[in-house]
């Protein structure tokens, strides 16, 4: 607190303080959504302003109606869902292993994980590109989520460790005196329990799947399996200077991130700092 | 094997396998490579030992990408350091709507990179851009300026997307560690007299030095192989001026198409990418040693 006599005032001075950096740092994300209701001639303006005068829908339209794009949106969610679905699956695995069972050499596996997570992708680009190649998964999505894989999993198992381990094993060994086996027990205490950790990776993988670029890039050639990343730097080359259009773009590819985001923002947060300050 | 061990390992081995397959495995079959005169679209080469890493020490190009790397590095990461930290400590008051603001300041984090390049882009547009009006309009600047074509400026150009989309992550972290920090301590300081000042250097600061350590290395790693947003923006620069050595190495491999030589780019990258990571390694595990024996 600044003032503490006043506490009205220093709560009204922290929030428009707050509202300013914040106003400041997010103004980007501000004026892409504020200029894709612009109609063009408020777009290309030499004084440019905030807030429309007249709001359109124009570019959405055009975006639509564009051959390309509805097929654009289809890959990315394609991608994303894929990627989301085997990242839960595999690390919900590994990580329920890793906390609940007797792994050989744990400690050795954990430190390898981080490790990988560290990784820039710029390095494995190369070889992984000639692995695709030879598994003839070239210019194929299951390709590009295979390669996403290597990103997700490691920080999907290090959140899930986290979590699972904030759990009290009271719960565990009273559903064992209750007499279910170890698989029941996983159904039915384990998975209600640590279903907002799996939303949050889910989440966090879905997020990477859609708005990956490079891997995207490289290992995606044809037209029609370009994901939304690749569609809209496509559309940047192409419509060059049609900032309604280009930012109407970014507006639907930001959206299912963001209502996503509201959701599990909670639990990014301990997840985060659940494996950074155990580390 | 005991039946538990073997069962855990069943349960390990997808992910382990995908992992390694995806990330260990290609590091090395990288290094392999480096070793040879592969080009993209050939599948005869041969081997050709450390011709390539000396082609490199003789490349003009590589030493400037180099200098680029290290100026960008080390600027940016400064950068996200102080912002996220003034940003944790501001968050860390106690204010209405706290969480609410927390969980925006974190969107720069989520936004993909194409949508912040396509809208920085945007920004500094010299005809229709956002900075060049106010910057001209109140006569802080005679004429706009093209950033992105600007040799010198363009770096600067790169960077402002750069931190703006690393500075959550960072803003967290110290978030985190703030928050855990005993109250009690600052109730003993306060009994005791201690001015705001004094509370910050003697007792935050010195408890947030883990977390400085960490976050730095992590920056630093994570600065240094920085690429979608650098390619996306510039694709270089104007005139090689913002090339770094993730864009060189891309280059090498996909456009000039020499397998060889970029893996070996990408090689020399990961060996100086190793030896920071090793320093975080013995950091964390010294810290988390001196706990236990404290």
């Amino acid at each position: 607190m600044i003032f503490k006599k006043n506490k009205l005032l220093n709560n009204v001075l922290m929030l428009v303080l707050v509202s300013t950096i914040s106003y400041v740092l997010l103004f980007p994300v501000i004026v892409g959504i504020f200029t894709s209701f612009k109609p063009t001639s408020e777009v290309i303006t030499l004084t440019p302003t905030l807030i429309p005068k007249h709001w359109t829908l124009v570019h959405y339209k055009a975006l639509f109606a564009t051959g390309e794009y509805p097929t654009y949106l289809f890959n990315g969610l394609f991608v994303a869902f894929f990627t989301t679905i085997a990242t839960i699956m595999l690390a919900s695995l590994a990580a329920v292993a890793i906390v609940w069972m007797k792994v050989p050499a744990k400690k050795q596996i954990l430190q390898l994980i981080l490790f990988t997570y560290m990784f820039p992708r710029i390095l494995i680009i190369v070889p992984l590109f000639m692995m695709l190649y030879k598994l003839n998964l070239i210019d194929n999505k299951f390709g590009v989520v295979l390669s996403y894989l290597c990103f997700t999993l490691p920080f999907g198992i290090w959140m899930l460790k986290g979590f699972f381990e904030s759990i009290p094993s009271d719960i565990l060994d009273a559903a064992r005196i209750d007499g279910c086996s170890y698989f029941s027990a996983l159904r039915k205490v384990i998975i209600p329990v640590t279903l907002p950790a799996m939303a949050a990776v889910g989440t966090f993988s879905f997020i990477l799947g859609w708005s990956e670029y490079i891997f995207a890039s490289i290992i995606i050639t044809s037209n029609s399996n370009r994901t939304i990343t690749l569609g809209l730097y496509t559309l940047m080359g192409y419509y060059r200077t049609d900032y309604g259009l280009l930012t109407a773009a970014c507006v639907i590819m930001i959206i299912p991130i963001v209502i996503f985001f509201i959701y599990i923002q909670k639990y990014l947060v301990s997840g985060l700092t659940a494996g950074t300050t155990k580390a | 094997m005991k039946r538990k061990e073997l069962i855990s390992l069943i349960f390990v081995i997808p992910a382990l396998a995908a992992i390694f397959a995806l990330t260990l495995y290609p590091i090395l079959r990288g290094i392999d490579i480096s070793l040879t005169d592969k080009l993209l679209s050939y599948d005869k080469y041969s081997y050709i030992g450390l011709e390539n890493y000396i082609n490199i020490l003789k490349d003009d190009m590589f030493w400037l990408a180099l200098q680029h790397t290290a100026v960008i590095t080390i600027i940016s990461s400064i950068i996200i350091l102080i912002l996220s930290l003034a940003l944790a400590l501001l968050l860390n008051m106690k204010f209405p709507l706290r969480k609410f603001f927390r969980g925006i300041l974190m969107i720069p984090w989520v936004v993909p990179s194409v949508v912040s390049v396509l809208i920085f882009r945007w920004i500094y547009n010299d005809y229709y851009g956002y900075i060049n009006y106010i910057l001209v309009k109140y006569h802080i600047l005679d004429q706009a300026v093209n950033i992105l074509a600007d040799e010198k400026l363009a770096w600067l150009g790169v960077i402002i997307p750069i931190v703006w989309k690393e500075y959550p992550f960072a803003m967290l972290t110290f978030l985190a560690s703030l928050q855990s920090i005993d109250k009690n301590l600052y109730e003993a300081a306060k009994i005791d007299g201690a001015s705001k000042l004094q509370v910050f250097k003697e007792i935050t600061l010195p408890l947030l030095k883990p977390a400085f350590v960490i976050l730095g290395i992590l920056e630093i790693i994570w600065m240094f192989s920085s690429f979608d947003t650098i390619f996306l923006l510039t694709r270089g620069g104007p005139d090689n001026s913002t090339i770094t050595l993730s864009i060189y190495t891309y280059m090498q491999a996909f456009e000039s198409t020499e397998f060889g030589y970029g893996s070996a780019l990408a090689t020399i990258m990961f060996l100086i990418l190793f030896a920071v990571s090793i320093v975080y390694f013995i950091f964390v595990n010294r810290e988390s040693w001196s706990k236990k024996t404290s």
